[in-house]
């Protein structure tokens, strides 16, 4: 499904509104997607969508939570946005379990018996990484599923911040693909991107219980929304998740020079 | 002296708990007259019951008095308490309980224990960055991290050292340190974490946990068992690892001891989701479940 044309046309509209050069403040604030699931294996990452609309609402964004949607929900805010956050399944893809690159955010779908996994992709060479596969756990738990894949990452242009809390969401080269957060720093020019070039986890079944996975997100998007910078709040929250234990230590910062470090004010960032 | 706080965030209602509130501190009293008469009065009443009369009234705090957090925060970044403008203070949960932590923007993010003041972390904010330069020798990074650990970890030489990782974050190359409690064969969930800047060799980060054990750290079900156990739970697992006997966090401040096996999945073609399951074989009755995964 090609979406390209529909988001160019939108894209064309603010891209002639909003000056280059660094951080730039608006009159109507930007906006922030935070994005979490339960996903049908039991990975159930609710509550990390709710710190993050909690940080950047309070920050003075336009902010929505998306939990248990498809992917195409995300895809109309991408005009007004400046913040994406996804808590989740990454796809990826790679010759061995221990060497794979995230090439797309998965999204759990409305219902508990989806068949189909609708993902934003990253690395557009991965856009014909779709259709039928079978996703399995390795309890046994497998389900017969339909992959479809929308660009997103490259659309972030003008992006302050994007975090991808996701196994491999940094981690190059697996069949010469690049990473979600790469893309999202190198090919969109998002101002901060933040990843992980390791599996990062988080408690089964257990949502908004503050350790691991849940305990990133509460800590890191807790401190935002105080006013810590993204780099100082990175490094508490992957020591509140457990640093090495659950994965978190394996992050990588992404960030261009001049760009925001903070929510506030709320900005858009177009590198000069 | 004056110590400036950051300005109260307003805040819109959270829908679900939020961890941090911002602490407001108690106005100072005023008026060395009233507490005079204060303490007059109060002498009076003891003497006309003819009993000791105990004061439980916290002494008043002299309007110019540092809070704790903040000259303890000073005395780490080793800078006057004054030098603290704009510093802000909260409490944040952490798993193994409340912290008070003060922000100094651009500077320093710390937090200590709520009840025993224990400095329990402190990321330095301008420590964060070095991308060009050669690595500081291995050996080199971990007598800084031992010695900062040492000079702030009560109890440090009780520690063993678990692992020590080269970190490239891209905004900066760390040495991580980590050392961690141990029980006979369990892990324990105390230690501390250093990560020690490898191109300037400073400290950029110190994390530690202390906290009481409410659970045996005795095993009863033995390490072949658990992976038989891992083994039933993960049948189509392509590898297992060792077991590993820990105390474990569940969740509202729950400690379990088990044997932790990390199970890996089959490896998907194409594009796929790669569900590692960390599976928690409880020590004490051998059950096994799926406590964690990516």
């Amino acid at each position: 499904m090609n979406t390209r044309p529909l988001l160019v046309l939108l894209l064309a509209g603010t891209a002639l509104a909003v000056p280059t050069g660094g951080a730039v403040a608006q009159e109507v604030p930007p906006g922030a997607t935070c994005v979490d699931a339960n996903f049908f294996d039991g990975l159930d990452t609710r509550h990390a969508a709710t710190y993050c609309y909690n940080a950047t609402l309070a920050r003075g964004w336009v902010a929505q939570r998306l939990t248990n949607t498809e992917a195409t929900d995300a895809l109309p805010n991408l005009p007004r946005d400046a913040i994406f956050y996804h808590a989740g399944h990454a796809l990826v893809v790679g010759p061995t379990s221990n060497d794979v690159t995230a090439i797309a955010s998965a999204f759990a779908g409305p219902t508990s018996t989806s068949t189909t996994y609708t993902g934003l992709l990253g690395d557009p060479q991965a856009a014909t990484l779709q259709g039928p596969t079978q996703v399995c756990s390795s309890s046994g738990a497998c389900r017969d599923v339909t992959m479809v894949n929308y660009p997103h990452v490259t659309e972030m242009t003008k992006f302050n911040l994007a975090v991808f809390q996701s196994c491999e969401s940094a981690r190059d080269g697996a069949f010469g693909y690049t990473s979600l957060a790469t893309v999202a720093s190198q090919t969109a020019l998002v101002g901060t991107a933040i990843g992980f070039v390791t599996p990062v986890a988080w408690i089964r079944n257990a949502p908004g219980n503050n350790v691991a996975g849940d305990a990133f997100a509460r800590r890191f998007w807790g401190d935002l929304r105080n006013g810590t910078d993204y780099r100082t709040a990175l490094v508490a929250a992957v020591n509140a998740a457990g640093g090495s234990t659950y994965g978190y230590s394996g992050y990588r910062y992404l960030h261009r020079s001049g760009a925001p470090e903070r929510l506030s004010p709320p900005s858009y960032y177009i590198p000069a | 002296m004056t110590i400036l706080l950051d300005r109260e965030v307003t805040l819109s209602p959270p829908v679900h708990d939020e961890s941090v509130a911002v602490y407001a501190p108690p106005a100072p009293r005023r008026g060395g007259g009233r507490a005079v008469l204060a303490a007059v009065v109060a002498v009076s009443l003891a003497a006309v019951s003819g009993a000791a009369y105990l004061l439980t009234r916290p002494p008043t705090p002299r309007a110019d008095a540092v809070r704790w957090e903040l000259a303890a925060t000073a005395e780490i970044l080793g800078v006057p308490a004054e030098r603290l403008t704009g510093a802000s203070v909260s409490d944040v949960e952490a798993p193994t309980g409340v912290r008070r932590q003060v922000v100094v923007p651009d500077r320093a993010l710390l937090q200590f224990d709520a009840l025993t003041r224990e400095m329990n972390q402190v990321v330095f904010s301008d420590r964060l960055d070095g991308t060009s330069g050669p690595l500081l020798a291995r050996e080199e990074a971990l007598a800084v991290a031992s010695a900062y650990a040492s000079g702030h970890y009560a109890g440090f030489d009780s520690l063993v050292r678990r692992s020590v990782r080269v970190l490239d974050h891209d905004a900066f190359t760390e040495y991580r340190v980590e050392w961690q409690e141990r029980s006979g064969e369990a892990w324990l969930p105390n230690g501390v974490s250093v990560g020690v800047n490898a191109r300037t060799g400073t400290v950029a980060y110190y994390w530690s946990a202390r906290t009481a054990l409410t659970t045996s750290v005795t095993a009863r079900v033995s390490a072949t068992d658990a992976t038989r156990a891992a083994r039933r739970l993960a049948p189509h697992a392509q590898s297992l690892t060792v077991p590993e006997l820990s105390v474990v966090l569940a969740g509202d401040g729950q400690q379990q001891l088990v044997w932790v096996v990390v199970a890996t999945p089959p490896h998907g073609k194409g594009a796929h989701v790669a569900v590692i399951e960390h599976i928690w074989v409880d020590a004490l009755t051998g059950i096994a479940r799926v406590g964690a995964s990516t």
